[in-house]
């Protein structure tokens, strides 16, 4: 059986952004962003690692942030104000 | 070797065709919801459309066609977008009625309580029961915690209250009674309770 295309880094990249744009202000944790992110490909097309991948890439670049919530002990993803801009520029 | 230039853009040649995707997503707010409700309708007696029928209303009135897998993917899209915003919209709103239930709470206070409702809010898959009560523990030991600040707070202005009316006690015995000044003085540190 052929196996299925995975997705390419910059569709993830673009996808992180997008998911974290939805809601910005608020935090995703690592598990709610790679949901999400799943949720907008072909069944199986990308695995947590990829997709967490992806997302520091982003940090990387200034279009996502991260902070450590206090009460949970976890990383949370949020969009930047470079990240909105990155989006409205599409 | 010369590394060679990238040519620049013809910028009379024929405009990029738009992403199919990226037409539909780009409809206006209102097609988009009119779509959505189609699929989704929130009166119980009214049937949900199939994805294919709502293409077939997509190109009738709003005049996009596209893939049944490019709309498949805008539905999904559409519909973790709506569940993100519902999430901040009721994070928002709890965020609004904590602070006028709690003015002592500073903005931190506000962010990380918004944060907790958020979270329990996107949840859709997974234990939601056991994560409520967690967000309902949180919200309770939040809330106490701002009412332990206001307690140390006013002990510390009862004790300094305390102490300066005996001041003015010991000074109102030494000098033979109440003068209009001690009054006065009596006053000021009354008003700290």
């Amino acid at each position: 059986m052929a196996e299925k295309p995975k997705a390419k880094d910059g569709t993830l990249r673009a996808l992180v952004r997008e998911v974290l744009a939805m809601a910005p202000g608020y935090g995703l944790t690592d598990e709610m962003l790679c949901r999400a992110v799943r949720e907008l490909l072909p069944v199986n097309s990308a695995d947590d690692s990829a997709i967490l991948t992806a997302a520091e890439w982003n940090l990387g670049k200034d279009f996502v942030s991260t902070a450590e919530n206090e009460d949970t002990d976890e990383r949370e993803w949020r969009i930047t104000h470079h990240g909105l801009a990155k989006q409205s520029l599409k | 070797m010369a590394k060679r230039k990238k040519a620049k853009p013809d910028w009379d040649a024929a405009p990029r065709k738009t992403h199919a995707n990226a037409k539909v997503k780009n409809l206006p707010e209102a097609d988009q919801e009119t779509l959505w409700l189609l699929l989704h309708p929130t009166d119980k007696e009214t049937p949900p459309c199939t994805l294919e029928a709502a293409m077939v209303h997509l190109q009738e009135e709003f005049g996009v066609e596209c893939a049944l897998s490019t709309f498949s993917e805008w539905h999904s899209w559409y519909s973790l977008k709506k569940r993100m915003e519902k999430a901040a919209s009721r994070a928002q709103q709890a965020t609004l009625e904590f602070a006028q239930d709690h003015p002592d709470a500073t903005p931190d206070d506000l962010e990380k309580y918004g944060q907790m409702i958020f979270t329990a809010e996107s949840i859709e898959h997974g234990d939601a029961k056991t994560f409520t009560a967690l967000v309902r523990e949180r919200s309770r030991r939040m809330a106490l915690e701002l009412d332990r600040r206001k307690l140390v707070l006013l002990e510390a202005a009862a004790a300094e209250a305390k102490a300066k009316l005996a001041a003015i006690t010991q000074k109102a015995k030494s000098k033979g009674g109440l003068t209009a000044e001690t009054l006065a003085e009596i006053e000021e540190a009354a008003g700290l309770l």
